[in-house]
């Protein structure tokens, strides 16, 4: 196999679940990135906005009835390649935990409260690497070691409520790098831990990327965690990206009006104090629908009568609106081989020198206090 | 001048074991020795790690757990040795506002009467005494007006209209139902709000726009605030004053800047170095200190300073035996306001004492 290809191609993804009488939800609208070996690709979205519901999707977790997935997310296998939407769920269980692993957000919902953590972890090693008794005993002591658990023959024959958040967040991973996957997502792995704790998961996982050359799928609302880890980032909004970019370009020069919207509302600890935050208007809620244009139109700042002329294309930055852009694939594999390069999806972007002077149009759906009318 | 006052406050629970007797075998510290002062119109930021005793302190403060040593003087009244029907009144001028705003209001209760309730509990609005009837049906209509007019009054002033009164916690959002908890607390106009993580369950866009609104708030109506939050950016935007805490005490507190600007303890120090700023440019270069290891039981805290297990720059002898008090400390201002709970703050600040490697990983990451 080239390495240009990608070791996993996430193509038009979309995942539409049947609204039982009501209207169908759209949660998924389209995603495309690439995942590389050695590098973390970011999803990053504030509740509501499909990354969970993305990660899901290409683990094969979602329920068979009442959904509809769509697209393609081709997977580069050691001997032929596969699309990780349309294997069999046989096939799926083979390549889950050897070929792709998962790290859940809550580790106490996600590990059986009943069965000891040394039987957990010996179980995908049975299952996949065929070991059995005291050599499968031995590799998961070596496992809670290498993530760093203390005393870690101990640790097996404990409960999951015996072990501390970050404990059980290690043991996950330990669960997860077992057979030494090529793709590992992580969907909110640190937000239910403290920020020391955070610290050491992080580290930890930064570790397993450089030294195993795991491509990682990092989902999180805390951009300040995709700084630190993200190599490419993609920004989701109502189930599509609005902007991708390496993480230089969109902390230094962010595009589009709401990933400048996240990244003026959040305190900052290097920031001068007393500065008043710049919030986002109204909520996840006051959406429009992307068939009609822009979904983040209602919240924005930037809004003209052109963001709702129909749902706007994903560009490259810098180019004119409307301008059919070959962005929509995210990695282009010339680029100098660095992954994604900088597109949105706006057709009024932000540009740095006229902040301040872009005539600010009253928005239809939110004015004022019509606010709780969100749900009603 | 200060309005709360917290003198050596202790709050244990019992651990209990047994069958037939209810032995206590032990307590959980979950605070044990606070002393800290609070201002007129200021806001006082508590940070710290779940199970530090933050949320503790928060509520022993309005007697919602009870308080096994110690004073809290409010307006030099001490709550900690008030009966429960004098306690209930006074919470009249100390509220609060809860982390989980939909756990927090009742599902079957509409906005109306969720905000009514206090006003009726404590028997506010309506004429004053001596003026108009003074009972039947008339006064109670001309109570019922003014209570609502309270009630509307301060959904406005959070960004509500009066039309959430008949509505139901269920058909707001998130930051609507924060909003809406933030009201009941405004409506019976308490000098005194002690917010417990406020925005933690909130998304950024709308934490921010509740980071506003409290900061409006206070300067429309001179309060002051008890803000507890484990995120340090947050108690950093909005506080005047942070104290850090660790395994139920203080270990440091001083002007938010002043904290920030030259954190003193070990603890604050590796708490800043641990929270990751939203620029590629400053994660590259910023240097962190990994601590090993997780937070000592509360049931059994370690002897001497309670960091010493985990601390970096822990010295023998000393670190291992004796507890350190919270002394007063020449900050970077030299105002003596800046108070810490560490034997060697002095030399770590100086780097006279430098961190031991095993405890701790120093680590920054090179760009590329």
């Amino acid at each position: 196999m080239s390495s240009s290809t990608p070791l996993l191609a996430v193509d038009e993804l979309s995942v539409v679940f049947d609204g039982h009488g009501s209207d169908e939800v759209r949660a998924v609208d389209g995603v495309s990135f690439t995942l590389e070996e050695g590098r973390v690709t970011g999803l990053v979205g504030e509740s509501g906005c499909g990354k969970s519901v993305t990660s899901l999707a290409l683990m094969g977790l979602l329920p068979d009835r009442g959904v509809r997935v769509g697209g393609s997310a081709v997977m580069r296998l050691p001997e032929d390649r596969v699309d990780l939407l349309t294997l069999p769920q046989r096939r799926m269980r083979d390549l889950r935990g050897s070929q792709l692993a998962m790290i859940f957000q809550d580790p106490l919902s996600s590990l059986n409260p009943v069965v000891p953590i040394g039987r957990q972890v010996t179980e995908i090693l049975r299952r996949h690497r065929g070991l059995r008794g005291s050599v499968a005993d031995r590799e998961a002591a070596d496992l809670l070691d290498r993530v760093g658990i203390p005393d870690p023959k101990r640790r097996l024959r404990e409960y999951p409520h015996q072990l501390s958040g970050g404990m059980r967040q290690r043991a996950l991973i330990a669960m997860a790098v077992a057979c030494r996957p090529r793709v590992m997502i992580a969907d909110e792995p640190t937000t239910a831990l403290d920020v020391t704790i955070q610290a050491q998961i992080l580290e930890l996982l930064r570790d397993l990327v450089t030294e195993e050359g795991t491509a990682l799928l990092m989902i999180t609302h805390d951009l300040g965690v995709v700084a630190g880890l993200c190599d490419d980032i993609n920004v989701l909004y109502a189930g599509r990206a609005v902007e991708t970019a390496p993480r230089t370009p969109l902390f230094s020069d962010p595009t589009h009006p709401y990933t400048v919207g996240l990244l003026s509302s959040i305190p900052r600890l290097d920031a001068p104090r007393g500065e008043p935050l710049t919030p986002i208007r109204g909520s996840v809620n006051d959406n429009i629908a992307w068939s009609q244009g822009c979904a983040f139109a209602p919240r924005c700042d930037h809004y003209t009568m052109e963001c709702l002329q129909g749902p706007p294309e994903l560009v490259a930055v810098g180019t004119a609106a409307g301008v059919e852009g070959g962005g929509s694939g995210g990695a282009s594999a010339g680029a100098s081989g660095a992954g994604a390069e900088h597109v949105h999806r706006c057709v009024n972007p932000v540009r740095h020198a006229d902040v301040a002077d872009q005539p600010v149009t009253e928005s239809p759906a939110v004015a004022g206090g019509d606010e709780e009318e969100a749900q009603g | 001048m200060s309005l709360l006052r917290i003198n050596d406050l202790k709050v244990h629970f019992p651990i209990r074991r047994g069958v037939l007797f209810d032995r206590t075998v032990g307590h959980v510290r979950a605070v044990d020795g606070v002393s800290l002062e609070i201002r007129q119109g200021q806001t006082y930021g508590l940070v710290g790690e779940s199970g530090c005793g933050k949320t503790t302190l928060g509520r022993a403060i309005l007697r919602l757990v009870d308080v096994t040593e110690g004073e809290v003087l409010f307006d030099d009244r001490n709550l900690a040795g008030l009966d429960g029907e004098s306690m209930r009144r006074e919470r009249r001028n100390l509220q609060m506002v809860f982390q989980d705003p939909l756990g927090s209001l009742n599902p079957r209760q509409n906005i109306g009467s969720i905000l009514m309730e206090g006003l009726q509990t404590h028997g506010i609005g309506g004429p004053a005494k001596g003026e108009g009837p003074t009972e039947g049906k008339e006064r109670r209509a001309l109570v019922l007006e003014d209570q609502r007019r309270r009630v509307v009054d301060a959904l406005e002033r959070v960004g509500l209209s009066a039309k959430a009164l008949t509505r139901y916690p269920h058909e707001f959002s998130g930051g609507q139902r924060q909003r809406i908890g933030i009201a009941r607390a405004l409506v019976l106009e308490p000098d005194l709000i002690i917010c417990d993580e406020p925005v933690s369950a909130l998304d950024v866009s709308i934490q921010a726009q509740v980071l506003n609104l409290l900061e409006s708030l206070q300067q429309e109506l001179g309060l002051t605030y008890l803000v507890i939050a484990h995120d340090l950016a947050v108690v950093r935007h909005v506080s005047d004053v942070v104290g850090v805490m660790y395994l139920g005490a203080l270990v440091e507190e001083a002007p938010s800047d002043d904290l920030y600007g030259t954190p003193m303890h070990p603890y604050t120090r590796s708490l800043m170095s641990a929270v990751p700023v939203p620029d590629p440019q400053v994660e590259d270069e910023r240097e962190r200190i990994l601590l090993a290891g997780d937070l000592p039981s509360p049931a059994n805290p370690p002897k001497g300073c309670r960091f010493h297990t985990r601390c970096p720059w822990r010295q023998e002898e000393r670190c291992d035996t004796e507890r350190p008090e919270m002394r007063p400390v020449r900050g970077a201002d030299g105002s003596g306001t800046h108070r810490v709970a560490c034997h060697y703050a002095e030399q770590i600040l100086s780097g006279e004492i430098h961190p031991r490697e095993e405890m701790a990983e120093r680590i920054v990451h090179g760009a590329g």
